[in-house]
C-alpha cells in the first residue's frame, strides 16, 4: 500500500501550507507549487496521482488553463479545483471533456477529503464507489485506489491475487484484503488489459504471478496465498493452448 | 346556233358518262384480269398504275403505266397498261397519245371491243369522223358485253359522227337507237336529251315535220321535269321553231317562258349570291363582334391585371404592416418582460440593501461593542469575562458570516449565476461534512447532535444541498435551548424519494408563522416578513429545494420542537 502523491497549485503560501500539513497528516504526499510554470515543470518531472488546483492564481484563471493544457495533451491525472466563487462564468471558461470536481472555499477538512474521493471517482468514471462504502475501491489500469481510514491509498495491480465476481460487483482479493469494484468482470479485464491476469473461470480472473500450483486433472489452481480457485474446462483448454509446455 | 349549243351540252354529258363506263362488263373482265396479274406481281409499277387508275388519279396512273409498260413482258399486261394509259391520256385530253395507246392494244377478242369503242371516241374527239364511224362500226359488231349506258353513249357518238359526215339517214338510225337505249334506261333527263338530239338532227336536215313533234314532246316532258335548264332549253328550242314557222306570237310566248326560266335560273343563282352576300355580311358582323369581344377581353384582361396588381400591392402592404406590428408587439413584450425583470432585480436590490443596512449593520455594531468590552476586560484582566465575550463574538461572527453567505447565494441564484448540476451523491458524507462545521456551536450550547444515517444515493446539486442543510441546522441550533438534542436522520421515503430529517427539541414555531412559512411555496420577497422571523435563509432553502426537484415539509409543536423534512429525488 502506497501513499498518493498530490500536486498543489496555490498562490497563497499560508493556505497552501495549512492544506499540505492537513493532507500530510492524512497520509498524502504533497508537492506545493505557486505558479503555473512551476506546476508544469513538476508534472513533467514526476508522477502525480491527483492535482489540486486553485483556479485563480494571482488574479488569472491559471488553474483552468493548466487543466485544459493537461487535458489537451491527454495527461491522465484527476483534478480537484478550489474556488472561492461559485459562479458559472468561471467554470464556463473551462470546457473540459471530463466532468470537473470543485470545492468552494472556505471548506472544512471533511469536505476536502470527500472532494478528493469525488475527483478520483469522476476521473475514473466509477462514481459512488469509495465515497459510498469503505469496502469499495477505484480501479485504474496500473493501480487500485482504496480507502484507508479517511484517506485514499493505492495498491499496484500486481498485488491483486485474483478477482472474483460478486453479484453486480467484482471483488479484488489482495494480500491486505478484499475490495469491491463497481464494474463487471469483463469490464475489469478490459480496463486492466494486463497479460498477467487470465480468466480461469466464468467468475474468476487470476494473477499468473500469484499461482503456486495447478492441478489440471482436478481443475484446481492453488495460489501462493493458499487460496483455491476453480479451473473451468473451457478456460483450461484455452490456457493449455497458449502454454505449449503444459502439453 | 341552237343545236350547236345542244351538242356542247351533250358532249359534256358524254364525258360525264364516260366515267360510269367502268361498270361495263368488258371493263369488269379487264379489271379482273388486272387484279389477277397484280396479285402475282405484288407491289410493282403495274399494280401502282392500276391502283391509281381505280382511284382516278390519272396523272400518276399515266406515269406509272409508262414505267410498267417498259417492264411488262406479256401481251395481256401490255394491253391492260395501254388501255389504262390511254384512258388516263384521254381524261387529260391528250387524245393523240391516247390514240397511240389504244392502237397498240392487240386484236385479242378480249380487248377488241373495248379498243374500238375507245378509238371511236378518240377519233370523234379528234374530229376524224370517218375513222370514228369505222371503229364504232367494228365495236357494233359485238355489243353483247357492253353496258346499257355505254351503248347509248356510243350510239350517240356514232350518230354525231354521221351528223358531221352529213350521213343523215345513218345518224337518224343511231339517234333512234340512242333513244331506244334511253327508254331502256328509264331516265327522264337522258330521254329528253336524246329526243332533243334527234329533233336537232332532223331540224338540221330541214325535216321539220319530224323534228317539230319531237321538240314539242321534249318541251312537254321538260315541263313536268324539275330541271330548269332543260325547261329553258326546250322552251328556247320551241321559240326558234315557232319563229322559223313565222308563228311570232307563239315564239314570243316561248321566248318569254325561256326568259322566265332563265330568270328563275338567274334568281336561283342570285338567291345563292344574295345568301352568299348575306353570309358575308353576317361574317363581317361576326368578325366585328369578334374584334369587339377581343377588345372587351383585352379590357377585361387589363382590368384583371390591374386588379391583381392592386391586390398584390395591398397584400404586400398588409404583410409589411403586420410585420411591423408584430415587431412592435414583440418589442413591447420584450419591454414588458424587461420591465418585470427590472422590477424583480430592483426588489432584490432593495431587499439586499435593507439586509445590509439592518441585518448586517447591527451585528457588526454589536461585534464592535463586544470588542470594546473585551478591551476593558483585558485591562481589568477579567479572564472569565474575556472568554465569555470572545465566545459571544465568535458566535456573532459565525451567524453574520452565514447571513453574508445567504445574501451572496441568494443574489447568485436570482441572477442565475449559480453553478448548478444535479449528480448522484451519497447523502451521509455530505450531512456529516455540514454537521462538522456546527460541532463547535452545538458544544457551546451543550446541544447533542445525533445522527442516524443510511447510505443513500440521491440526485442533487452538491453545493445547493450544503446551503440548505447549513441553514436548516443553523435554525435548529438557534431555536433549541441549551442541553437540547438535535436528531438528524436520512432514509428512503418512497420509491422515488429519499429524505433528510432534522428534528429538534426547540421552542417550536407558532402555527400562524408556520402557515406563513408553508405558504412560501410561491415565494416573493414582498411576502417576507423579517420582523416575524421568516428570513432569507428559509426563503433560500425553499427555492433551492424546489430547484433540486425536492419538497420541504415543516412540522412543529410549540415548546416541544420542530421536525424539518426534505424530500429529494432518489438515485439508484
Amino acid at each position: 500500500m502506497k501513499k498518493l502523491k498530490l500536486l498543489l497549485l496555490e498562490d497563497h503560501i499560508d493556505e497552501a501550507e495549512e492544506l499540505a500539513d492537513f493532507l500530510e497528516n492524512n497520509s498524502y504526499k504533497i508537492t506545493i507549487t505557486t505558479t503555473l510554470k512551476d506546476a508544469e515543470k513538476q508534472i513533467n518531472n514526476k508522477h502525480f496521482d491527483l492535482i489540486i488546483l486553485d483556479i485563480m492564481i494571482q488574479g488569472k484563471p491559471d488553474g483552468i488553463s493548466l487543466a485544459k493544457k493537461l487535458n489537451d495533451n491527454n495527461v491522465d491525472i484527476p483534478f480537484l479545483f478550489l474556488s472561492s466563487m461559485q459562479t458559472k462564468l468561471l467554470f464556463d471558461q473551462a470546457k473540459l471533456t471530463k466532468p470537473i470536481t470543485y470545492l468552494l472555499k472556505p471548506f472544512n477538512k471533511l469536505e476536502l477529503l470527500f472532494s478528493l474521493e469525488l475527483a478520483m471517482e469522476k476521473h475514473y468514471e466509477q462514481s459512488n464507489s469509495i465515497s459510498l462504502n469503505t469496502n469499495n475501491a477505484i480501479l485504474s489500469p496500473a493501480s487500485l485506489f482504496i480507502k484507508k481510514n479517511k484517506s485514499i491509498q493505492k495498491v499496484t495491480v500486481d498485488e491483486i491475487n485474483y478477482i472474483e465476481v460478486e453479484e453486480k460487483y467484482s471483488s479484488l482479493v489482495c494480500e491486505e484484503g478484499n475490495y469491491l469494484i463497481k464494474l463487471s468482470l469483463t469490464k475489469v479485464k478490459e480496463l486492466l488489459s494486463n497479460p498477467d491476469f487470465i480468466q480461469v473461470h466464468r467468475n474468476f480472473l487470476v494473477n499468473v504471478k500469484s499461482i503456486k500450483e495447478i492441478y489440471l486433472d482436478d481443475n484446481l489452481i492453488i495460489l501462493s496465498s493458499g487460496q483455491q480457485i476453480p479451473f473451468s474446462e473451457r478456460h483450461k483448454a484455452a490456457f493449455i493452448k497458449s502454454n505449449p509446455i503444459l502439453k | 346556233m341552237t343545236f350547236l349549243k345542244s351538242f356542247f351540252v351533250l358532249l359534256s354529258i358524254v364525258n360525264l358518262l364516260q366515267v360510269k363506263d367502268k361498270k361495263q362488263t368488258n371493263i369488269n373482265s379487264l379489271k379482273q384480269k388486272a387484279e389477277i396479274i397484280c396479285k402475282k406481281k405484288g407491289s410493282s409499277p403495274f399494280c401502282l398504275a392500276y391502283s391509281y387508275y381505280l382511284d382516278k388519279k390519272f396523272d400518276s396512273c399515266y406515269i406509272f403505266s409508262n414505267q410498267a409498260l417498259a417492264l411488262s413482258n406479256t401481251q395481256d399486261e401490255k394491253d391492260i397498261l395501254n388501255y389504262i394509259q390511254g384512258h388516263s391520256a384521254s381524261k387529260k385530253k391528250l387524245y393523240k397519245k391516247a390514240l397511240q395507246n389504244f392502237l397498240e392494244i392487240s386484236e385479242n377478242p378480249f380487248y377488241k371491243n373495248l379498243k374500238h369503242k375507245k378509238l371511236g371516241y378518240i377519233y370523234l374527239s379528234l374530229e376524224d369522223y370517218e375513222k370514228s364511224v369505222f371503229h364504232y362500226s367494228i365495236w357494233e359488231q359485238d355489243i353483247e358485253n357492253t353496258s346499257k349506258e355505254s351503248k347509248r353513249i356510243s350510239y350517240h357518238n356514232l350518230a354525231l359522227s354521221h351528223v358531221f359526215l352529213k350521213n343523215y339517214s345513218d345518224s337518224d338510225k343511231y339517234f333512234k337507237k340512242e333513244l331506244a337505249q334511253a327508254i331502256i334506261e328509264k331516265d327522264t333527263l337522258i330521254y329528253i336529251n336524246a329526243k332533243i338530239n334527234i329533233a336537232n338532227a332532223y331540224y338540221n336536215q330541214y325535216r321539220d315535220n319530224e323534228a317539230i313533234p319531237l321538240f314539242i314532246d321534249s318541251y312537254k316532258l321538260a315541263k313536268q321535269y324539275s330541271n330548269i335548264e332543260l325547261k329553258q332549253n326546250t322552251a328556247k328550242n320551241m321559240a326558234v321553231v315557232e319563229k322559223n314557222r313565222k308563228n311570232y306570237k307563239a315564239s314570243v310566248n316561248y321566248y318569254i317562258e325561256a326568259g322566265k326560266w332563265k330568270d328563275s335560273l338567274w334568281n336561283r343563282d342570285k338567291i345563292w349570291e344574295l345568301s352568299e352576300a348575306d353570309k358575308k355580311v353576317a361574317l363581317a358582323q361576326k368578325e366585328i363582334e369578334i374584334v369587339r369581344q377581343k377588345e372587351k377581353l383585352k379590357l377585361q384582361a387589363f382590368q384583371k391585371k390591374g386588379f391583381l396588381t392592386g391586390i398584390s400591392f395591398l397584400l404586400v402592404f398588409i404583410a409589411v404592416l403586420s410585420y411591423f406590428y408584430r415587431e412592435r408587439t414583440k418589442q413591447n413584450k420584450l419591454i414588458t418582460q424587461q420591465k418585470e425583470d427590472l422590477n424583480t432585480v430592483n426588489k432584490t436590490k432593495d431587499y439586499l440593501f435593507s439586509v445590509v443596512s439592518h441585518d448586517l449593520r447591527s451585528p457588526i455594531n454589536t461585534l464592535r461593542k463586544q470588542h470594546e468590552k473585551l478591551l476593558k476586560q483585558v485591562i481589568k484582566k477579567d479572564l472569565i469575562g474575556i472568554q465569555k465575550t470572545t465566545h459571544t463574538a465568535i458566535a456573532l461572527t459565525e451567524s453574520t458570516y452565514r447571513l453574508l453567505n445567504n445574501v451572496l447565494h441568494w443574489s447568485l441564484e436570482q441572477s442565475n449565476l449559480m453553478l448548478f448540476k444535479q449528480e448522484t451523491y451519497p447523502l451521509s458524507p455530505i450531512i456529516e461534512q455540514v454537521l462538522y462545521d456546527f460541532e463547535n456551536l452545538a458544544m457551546t450550547k451543550n446541544i447533542i447532535l445525533n445522527t442516524t444515517l443510511n447510505s443513500i444515493l440521491s440526485k442533487i446539486d452538491l453545493e445547493s444541498l450544503k446551503i440548505i442543510l447549513r441553514n436548516l441546522i443553523d435554525n435548529a441550533i438557534k431555536y433549541t435551548k441549551n442541553d437540547g438534542i438535535i436528531h438528524i436522520k436520512s432514509g428512503v421515503h418512497s420509491e422515488k424519494q429519499c429524505y433528510i430529517e432534522i428534528e429538534d427539541t426547540g421552542v417550536g414555531i407558532p402555527p400562524d408563522i408556520l402557515s406563513k412559512i408553508n405558504a412560501l411555496e410561491n415565494i416573493d420577497i414582498d411576502k417576507i416578513d423579517r420582523s416575524n422571523g421568516v428570513g432569507l435563509g428559509l426563503l433560500l432553502c425553499q427555492t433551492l429545494i424546489k430547484k433540486n426537484k425536492g419538497t420541504l415539509i415543516i412540522e412543529s409543536t410549540l415548546e416541544k420542537g420542530t421536525k424539518t423534512k426534505i424530500l429529494l429525488p432518489l438515485s439508484t
